[in-house]
């Protein structure tokens, strides 16, 4: 659950893609303050600037200007070691299945590869062992699977096999990027149950990259609504979404699709 | 991988090819073995006919035709292997950095390629061929590769910078791997078949190269090539003299060792590329 | 009725029955105008009209349907992803086709380009251009709003079929039930609620199982529900593929609620 202490923080994020005529400002001036335990979701439409603060907080891209500090101290990525120190702490699940698992490898390598990354000395009993848990943990036999290429799986088997990755690896802070765009609605609240028992067992912080205002006020404790860029409009998810006082927020709202009230097609 | 093994060897054209090109490559192993022969040794009269005991006649030195050829076909075999290791090791380093780190050394390293297309490698060919004095087939074929690798790094190029974007690589980023490795586990795998592809067709043009300067008298000293089996014949009017042995058996060698190359890769590219097998 | 392949192509496709499929946005060839489609489709079906004519009947659909004519003289990658989806539903109902198949035909697009999309197929239906809609797609709030018939579908069957009003407020079959507790709207009341998973994949469908399909997933399988071919039910006015009768699951499920 949400608590007070202060993981990781944002001052006054920009990032400039190009030089000269071409310049545009994906992120333009963003700051924010994410509580351990916390969910947070970053509610957008495509070229809203989700995706690329997502990568600056993963540390993937370097912001242009701003900072970013890591439990209360500002944080260092020029040498590898230091990115090598930081990426102990944060993991992330990508939109597409398809794309984030290596074809080449079977399943049973990328959950091997979990144990080694932790460093881990452990007997082969031991690997089997951890590997069995964290495949009952999303509900997955490993008996049928640790053999597999990951295309021989569905969509929803894929992106469930990433989340019993970071069950492995159980990180300071997850960033979920569209995690239940490409699965289908059922898959979809497996996946989301799976991400909050995550969130409560291990205390974990989850930034949920999304589109899908519904979703986002379904799973998070706050909410940030960015539109080109800018941050519009943030606070308690309740607040947001029931009482939301920006107009980009509430257009936003009002053009999904909801059952209980009606939908304005005017 | 190997279930990519096996769709190939379902490929009629590539089996065609391979098949040629082993049954080649056995030939010109096994021949000098059973006939232990010096190549170069003068045995009957100049320009004589194909009989029973000469199978393909002999040159205007009175030498064995076919045992020259057999010694022609395994250098240039030679020379297009290591012309095609040199174009694809270097088109294969510089098309991966380029793509991977991307940014200034992207732009530089393309503008560098970029040039390398433009000047005609035959050119710089002849002009290196000319200026150093003591050519051996290793040479040659060193210089083949080194004037040829552009293509192959374009084509690695294009496909590392798309897959760099790739959520994997992103994922074995954010594992803290090291960019080798990245790039030896999360990009290699995909771009190999290209490789391999490339490598063959670069061998092919390796050949091809060889013959091309060996026939302007501008290839390796001290062999037998099939370049210089046809630039002898040239030099000594082999077509004047009617001596069609001479040269007619040399160039169809290039063309089947050619084309048994090209049938190899466009069976791979059949297979690998995904939008001509769907 | 049978036609031949030819007869299909020229006297039903595009006339009595077309189709958009889901990435429809990629099926525009990037070096044509957005005109040229309309063109090719005219000189197939209508050769006497001219040029101008179809320029003008062009102009006039675009227009009715809140399309500028601009588009019409655009390149395909100069407009937007829902622009050019727009687009090519206009342009596939231009011969009025009785029934228009659309196959996820939002699910690739942001919110606010899903609904000028749903806008503009409502505007289909209510101009008279297109009678009948075959809505598909997994996104349930949505097809509330689009469709007066809903029809579910597992593994290749037919589930249940009824009212959008009925199939999400009352819904019978244990797989709709669990599809429609799925839902994930931005209403109050949302948070807190429990979704609706359910345990398992699908079944291949290589080697399809006997009895019912879903049985494997459904937390009401009884022994009875895995032997023999489950036909369709009727109850009232819908039809599901359940052997318990619709009053004792509904029984059931508001036990469950509770």
């Amino acid at each position: 659950m949400k608590t007070n202490e202060v993981l990781i923080s944002g001052k006054h994020l920009t990032k400039v893609f190009g030089y000269g005529k071409h310049k545009t400002t994906a992120v333009d001036d963003v700051s924010f303050e994410f509580h351990k335990g916390e969910i947070i979701s970053i509610v957008g439409e495509s070229g809203s600037g989700k995706t690329t603060l997502a990568k600056m907080i993963m540390g993937l891209l370097k912001e242009s200007s701003g900072s970013i500090s890591y439990m209360g101290k500002p944080r260092q990525l020029k040498r590898h070691a230091d990115r090598k120190k930081y990426w102990k702490h944060i993991q992330a699940i990508f939109q597409d299945p398809f794309s984030s698992f290596n074809q080449f490898y079977k399943v049973e390598k990328l959950l091997l590869d979990c144990i080694r990354l932790q460093g881990l000395k452990l007997s082969k009993e031991e690997q089997l062992q951890k590997m069995k848990e964290a495949c009952s943990f999303v509900n997955l036999k490993y008996e049928e699977l640790h053999n597999k290429y990951p295309f021989e799986l569905s969509g929803g088997q894929m992106q469930r096999l990433m989340i019993a990755r970071i069950f492995m690896l159980h990180p300071q802070l997850l960033i979920a990027d569209e995690p239940t765009s490409m699965v289908d609605a059922c898959s979809r609240s497996t996946i989301l149950d799976m991400l909050l028992k995550l969130r409560d067992e291990n205390g974990m912080t989850i930034i949920f990259i999304t589109h899908d205002v519904g979703l986002a006020y379904y799973v998070s404790d706050t909410l940030y609504i960015m539109e080109r860029g800018k941050v519009v409009e943030s606070g308690p998810a309740e607040d947001v979404i029931i009482h939301p006082q920006h107009p980009y927020t509430r257009q936003l709202i009002s053009d999904v699709p909801k059952v209980h009230e009606a939908w304005d097609l005017s | 991988m190997n279930h990519s093994v096996r769709i190939l060897l379902k490929s009629p054209k590539f089996m065609l090819g391979a098949v040629l090109l082993l049954l080649m490559i056995g030939v010109v192993m096994i021949y000098p073995l059973i006939n232990r022969n010096d190549p170069l040794e003068m045995i009957a009269l100049a320009y004589q006919p194909p009989d029973s005991k000469l199978l393909l006649g002999s040159d205007n030195f009175g030498r064995d035709l076919f045992l020259e050829l057999i010694y022609g076909i395994r250098t240039s075999l030679q020379v297009g292997l290591i012309a095609g290791v040199f174009a694809t090791a270097i088109g294969l380093v510089i098309g991966l950095a380029s793509g991977y780190i991307g940014g200034m050394i992207d732009n530089l390293l393309t503008a560098v390629t970029n040039i390398f297309i433009v000047i005609p490698s035959f050119v710089i060919l002849i002009l290196i061929s000319v200026s150093i004095d003591s050519r051996s087939s290793f040479v040659t074929a060193a210089i083949i590769g080194i004037t040829s690798w552009p293509w192959t790094a374009r084509a690695v190029r294009a496909q590392t910078s798309s897959l760099r974007n790739r959520d994997h690589v992103n994922i074995a980023k954010i594992s803290g791997y090291s960019t080798p490795r990245i790039i030896m586990y999360e990009i290699l795998p995909y771009i190999a078949s290209y490789v391999v592809m490339a490598f063959v067709l670069q061998m092919a043009s390796g050949i091809l190269a060889e013959a091309s300067i060996s026939m302007l008298g501008l290839g390796p000293y001290n062999t037998i090539s099939l370049g210089i089996i046809m630039n002898w014949a040239l030099v000594f009017e082999a077509p004047v003299a009617g001596a069609w042995w001479a040269f007619i058996p040399a160039a169809l060698s290039i063309a089947v060792i050619t084309f048994s190359l090209y049938m190899m890769n466009t069976g791979m590219d059949e297979i690998f590329n995904p939008k001509i097998r769907s | 009725m049978t036609l031949g392949k030819e007869q299909l192509r020229s006297r039903v496709s595009g006339r009595e029955i077309s189709y958009i499929p889901q990435a429809a946005m990629n099926a525009l060839n990037p070096t044509l105008r957005i005109i040229r489609f309309i063109e090719d489709i005219m000189k197939e079906h209508r050769p006497e009209l001219s040029r101008k004519q179809v320029w003008e009947l062009a102009v006039e659909r675009f227009e009715t349907l809140n399309l500028s004519a601009r588009v019409l003289e655009s390149y395909p990658n100069e407009l937007s992803g829902g622009m050019k989806q727009r687009t090519v539903i206009a342009i596939s109902t231009i011969l009025n086709p009785k029934v228009l198949i659309a196959d996820e035909p939002t699910s690739a697009l942001d919110v606010t380009s899903q609904k000028a999309v749903i806008k503009l197929l409502k505007h289909l239906l209510e101009k008279g251009y297109i009678q009948s809609l075959v809505f598909i797609t997994h996104e349930l709030p949505l097809l509330y709003h689009v469709t007066d018939d809903i029809m579910v579908m597992y593994a290749g069957e037919i589930v249940e079929r009824g009212t959008a009003e009925q199939m999400i407020f009352d819904p019978i079959h244990p797989y709709t039930k669990k599809l429609m507790g799925s839902i994930i709207v931005p209403e109050e009341g949302m948070r807190g609620h429990k979704l609706a998973a359910i345990p398992g994949t699908p079944p291949n469908l290589k080697t399809v199982p006997e009895g019912c399909r879903f049985a494997d997933r459904c937390t009401y399988a009884q022994s009875e529900c895995r032997q023999g071919r489950i036909e369709l039910q009727t109850f009232q006015d819908r039809s599901y593929r359940c052997i318990v009768p619709a009053d004792t699951l509904r029984e059931w499920y508001a036990h469950e609620d509770e």
